[in-house]
């Protein structure tokens, strides 16, 4: 994939993202309204290619850490306001070298997400023996249904889909290996987030790390 | 400026420790007072016996009570590991929205222990009286 094409595929993905955030925050906080018309501005230029918008969501990113003392939604926060400070280096950045560094920062962030997410989970022995998901159904905040916590009782979910999990996130570096490897493993990856989305209702992952996939897939076919 | 810097950073350099192990897990609870009498303790924001595929699918897209009630389990955690004041008052407000009457909340933190789950209190909120 082209560098340019790339960028802008992130760009689209991380507007509609991060559009998406903005209109549940519009319902959630009433009093941000004013601050939220703008980032939803924002969105709509960047969507139609005004790049120079990146900035401006920068600085709304900042606002949100602000005004939630800190994330709001957790990691997904953390990795929008990846997204959006590594785009905003790539338009900054002084010459074409430093542009491909800043989105190839957030190429391998990606990468690391999984991958140290992957490992420190098989070093957790309650992980490897499947006690660590079945706690997650059983008694974290996460489960959408009182419904879905008897899952906590399927032994062969919870262990299994621990090392499903386990295993794809601490190999995801060898999908690198070929093109057509890494459209599997990033479509694994976002088979995940979709369960995470649908079971712990974790929308706004799924929908922040695919804005993120066009700058790995840009990556391998620079570095292999 | 020290202070967003401080909150950018681990977003700009990120640990990615996604779940390593399972932590107690927070529970807001909120009681009314009427009359200098306390009701019963109740759950704020209680999730449904059952989602169907269709409504998974839905909160794809639009899912912002579930993130709201999301957005008080982060500040139950940021009450017990930082001690933060703000957290509290701003869980107390949520907590407020649409009851009439003084609302009091607490913060039970679920866990395993041995066969079954353990519930400890580990924040309450002060009561009418001594507030004054």
């Amino acid at each position: 994939m082209e560098f340019e094409t790339a960028v802008r595929m992130a760009e689209v993905l991380l507007a509609l993202a991060v559009a998406q955030q903005s209109l549940e925050q519009w319902v959630i906080d009433i009093d941000a309204r004013g601050w939220l018309a703008l980032r939803l501005a924002a969105c709509a230029i960047l969507l139609t290619g005004g790049s120079l918008a990146i900035y401006g969501l920068v600085a709304l990113g900042l606002w949100w850490l602000h005004r939630y003392d800190g994330p709001f939604n957790g990691g997904a926060d953390k990795m929008t306001l990846l997204v959006t400070t590594c785009l905003a280096a790539v338009q900054a950045a002084p010459t074409p070298f430093w542009a491909e560094m800043a989105f190839g920062y957030l190429g391998l962030q990606l990468l690391l997400s999984y991958v140290i997410s992957g490992q420190v989970k098989l070093a957790n022995p309650a992980w490897r023996r499947g006690e660590a998901l079945r706690d997650v159904f059983l008694f974290s905040a996460y489960p959408v249904s009182e419904g879905l916590r008897g899952l906590a009782e399927r032994r062969f979910v919870t262990f299994w889909g621990a090392w499903l999990v386990m295993l794809v996130e601490a190999v995801f570096p060898l999908f690198l290996l070929h093109p057509l490897a890494l459209v599997a493993g990033l479509l694994l990856a976002a088979g995940f987030h979709l369960s995470n989305a649908c079971l712990f209702g974790l929308n706004r992952f799924f929908w922040i790390w695919l804005a993120t996939y066009p700058a790995l897939i840009w990556l391998q076919g620079r570095l292999v | 400026m020290l202070r967003i810097m401080r909150l950018l950073l681990p977003a700009l350099i990120p640990s990615w420790r996604f779940f390593r192990a399972v932590a107690p897990s927070p529970r807001v609870e909120r009681r009314i007072w009427r009359n200098g009498r306390p009701g019963p303790w109740q759950p704020v924001c209680p999730r449904p016996d059952h989602v169907s595929a269709v409504q998974m699918l839905g909160r794809l897209f639009w899912n912002p009570d579930w993130n709201a009630a999301l957005y008080l389990v982060t500040l139950s955690e940021r009450v017990v590991e930082q001690g933060s004041s703000r957290a509290a008052a701003e869980i107390l407000a949520r907590a407020s929205e649409g009851f009439e009457g003084v609302v009091q909340i607490r913060l039970v933190f679920v866990s395993r222990e041995g066969g079954g789950l353990a519930r400890e209190v580990l924040y309450q909120s002060a009561e009418p009286e001594a507030t004054g």
